[in-house]
């Protein structure tokens, strides 16, 4: 009989052979050279600045740590990073739930096409993509001052959603065709209807694939800074934006780079808190043939 | 009575390859339908189509009476197993067969004892908390069975159920499913490429071939007096052995078991030899060059001539329908005589 479960994770200890000093060379090489600006952010954000941004030579190892960057970034009224972060939390979440709820329909559709005409019309949603975003936020901006949505949260967040839509449906596309077609069809004959079985039957069985899509529609929105800039209020601009000000015109680089530290933290903690539903264990499983 | 199931010239194509060309049909009440054909006749998409996943083109399904031809699917109350089974992944035992209970709004206390009751006929209850994936092919069948029985259909639609199975429980199975339709007294449709599953299991079988039923009828009745050549060639563990008729118009049909191996007008030279049990199962190369099964007690040897008569034939017109009832002793032709 064949076990239709996927083989499980064997976890074989590797013992350390010379032939494999070359991979672990390469990996800490990799390692360091990926790790290394963000460990020139994390200087630059607790070491005090005459060490750092103005000195000639800034040392490697901190010769002390300290948070008056920090502490300063939070109390100086011309640098609201607080109410920016706050701000960009509720888009990033608005545009992560939008991407889902979109994509959702959007992809299912897509995938009950057949597999070349459902890769056309995919492509086409990616043409946006291809442009720069300044070339399609500017005339995007006109419709909306119209509305009246100039500068609030959930202008940017429909812009943003211009970036993150694409590649979400794409995702799902994908998790829904791997899907066996069979699956929907017994539930709609159990008598369900097509809403039914889409939501209650088919989208349990591709939640790797949202929280993938979430994640990367989240993390897209907490990072763009194009839409974010034109569209933005500027009593309230979003983080990355703040940061971008805090940079050039405002004068506080050392703040900046602080905060563009603590901005790595939400994206952590998500990842970490979400990552337990990426395994995909359920996805191949109760159908056989 | 009005037919429980009833197709009036439905008709379906995909692309240019017809899978329905004006079929007409019906099954009773209580009657275990058997559709047979080999695979990729479309036979699963007439079960799609009663169960409403696959829209018809032309024509009317009825159920009850009742025309469902453009009836979604989850208003149709047909209950559907599907060749893969597609239990619900994400699902425990319990819950898969609950699911559909659950469609109709049963509250938790009458789905319960419901669930139970099946999981008891068919021997599953030990297994109702595991996930679908903790269990063997067997009890995944057992499941997708027990789905479709808790919800007392109208009918059943099973699509080649018993495949997925290995060889040796699927005696069993294919014995156990004859028994619940039984007891059941309800109308199962059977689509299988098996005819050891239409000769067991079926009240009728109906032989499905470019998109039209070749016949309709018992198994036995099928296989003993197929209307045509291409049925005859098809239903049997020996396809039907043909020779060019001594006319020379049409052929004369007749299965293994009417060969008398030993003496008569008909000599053929063996080619394959296999013993199968307690007989010997032989390729040989008869008349006009025609390949012949018989079987025989003893092994011959290859490239022997045996000799042998038919205790009954058809006779098949050039088109290959059958042309009489079947004859008793035929007479022999002069081909008989042309040995290669």
């Amino acid at each position: 009989m064949i076990d239709p479960r996927p083989p499980a994770a064997t976890h074989v200890k590797r013992r350390f052979t010379w032939s494999n000093i070359g991979l672990y060379a390469t990996v800490v090489v990799l390692s360091i050279a990926l790790l290394f600006p963000i460990y020139l952010i994390f200087l630059i954000a607790f070491v005090p600045d005459k060490y750092t941004l103005f000195s000639g030579r800034p040392p490697l190892i901190p010769p002390t740590l300290t948070l008056a960057n920090l502490q300063t970034g939070l109390t100086l009224s011309t640098t609201p990073f607080i109410p920016s972060m706050l701000l960009s939390l509720e888009i990033a979440f608005m545009v992560g739930g939008i991407a889902i709820g979109l994509g959702i329909p959007t992809a299912y559709g897509l995938s009950r096409l057949r597999p070349t005409v459902a890769y056309g019309l995919t492509t086409i949603l990616f043409v946006v993509n291809m442009l720069p975003s300044i070339t399609i936020a500017i005339p995007i901006t006109v419709p909306f001052i119209k509305a009246g949505l100039y500068g609030s949260p959930i202008a940017i967040a429909l812009t943003q959603e211009l970036l993150a839509l694409p590649i979400t449906t794409f995702l799902l596309v994908g998790a829904f065709q791997a899907l066996p077609r069979d699956l929907e069809s017994q539930a709609r004959v159990d008598g369900a209807n097509r809403m039914r079985a889409l939501y209650g039957n088919l989208v349990p069985l591709v939640r790797p694939a949202l929280v993938a899509a979430f994640l990367l529609s989240w993390m897209l929105s907490w990072d763009e800074s194009t839409f974010a800039l034109i569209l933005y209020n500027p009593a309230n601009p979003t983080l990355p934006v703040e940061i971008f000000l805090a940079f050039t015109g405002r004068g506080n680089p050392d703040i900046a780079v602080a905060f563009s530290f603590i901005a790595t933290v939400p994206v952590i903690i998500l990842t970490i808190f979400l990552q337990k539903y990426l395994k995909g264990e359920d996805l191949a499983v109760g159908v056989r043939g | 009575m009005t037919a429980k199931l009833e197709f009036e010239r439905v008709s379906k194509r995909f692309g240019n390859r017809m899978v329905a060309d004006d079929i007409s049909f019906t099954v009773d009440q209580g009657e275990f339908f058997v559709i047979l054909g080999p695979s990729g006749e479309g036979k699963s998409t007439l079960l799609r189509m009663i169960a409403g996943i696959e829209p018809v083109d032309a024509g009317t399904i009825r159920i009850d009476g009742r025309d469902v031809t453009d009836l979604a699917p989850h208003l149709r109350n047909v209950a559907m197993v599907f060749q893969n089974y597609a239990l619900y992944p994400n699902m425990t035992v319990y819950q898969n067969i609950a699911f559909p209970l659950k469609m109709k709004f049963f509250s938790r206390e009458e789905i319960e004892p419901k669930v139970r009751d099946v999981a008891k006929t068919l021997g599953i209850t030990e297994i109702l908390d595991r996930r679908v994936h903790q269990i063997s092919g067997g009890q995944q069948q057992r499941v997708a069975l027990a789905r479709a029985i808790v919800r007392s259909p109208s009918i059943f639609l099973l699509d080649e159920p018993l495949s997925n199975l290995d060889a040796r429980v699927r005696f069993g199975a294919r014995a156990e499913l004859k028994k619940i339709q039984r007891d059941l007294g309800q109308t199962f449709l059977f689509v299988t490429h098996d005819q050891k599953e239409a000769e067991s299991l079926s009240d009728r079988t109906g032989v499905l071939h470019l998109g039209r039923f070749e016949q309709i009828g018992a198994f036995h009745e099928i296989y003993e007096r197929p209307l045509s050549r291409w049925v005859g060639d098809f239903v049997g563990d020996f396809p039907m052995n043909f020779l060019p008729e001594a006319s020379g118009d049409g052929e004369l049909g007749f299965r293994t078991e009417w060969i008398e191996v030993g003496d008569g007008p008909y000599s053929a030279v063996v080619e394959v030899a296999e013993r199968q049990g307690d007989v010997v199962s032989l390729l040989c190369r008869g008349p006009a060059g025609r390949r012949v099964f018989m079987t025989a007690l003893q092994r011959p040897a290859v490239g022997e001539t045996v000799h042998f008569r038919l205790r009954q034939s058809l006779h098949f017109a050039a088109d290959g329908r059958l042309m009489d009832g079947g004859s008793l002793p035929s007479p022999p032709g002069p081909l008989s005589r042309g040995v290669p």
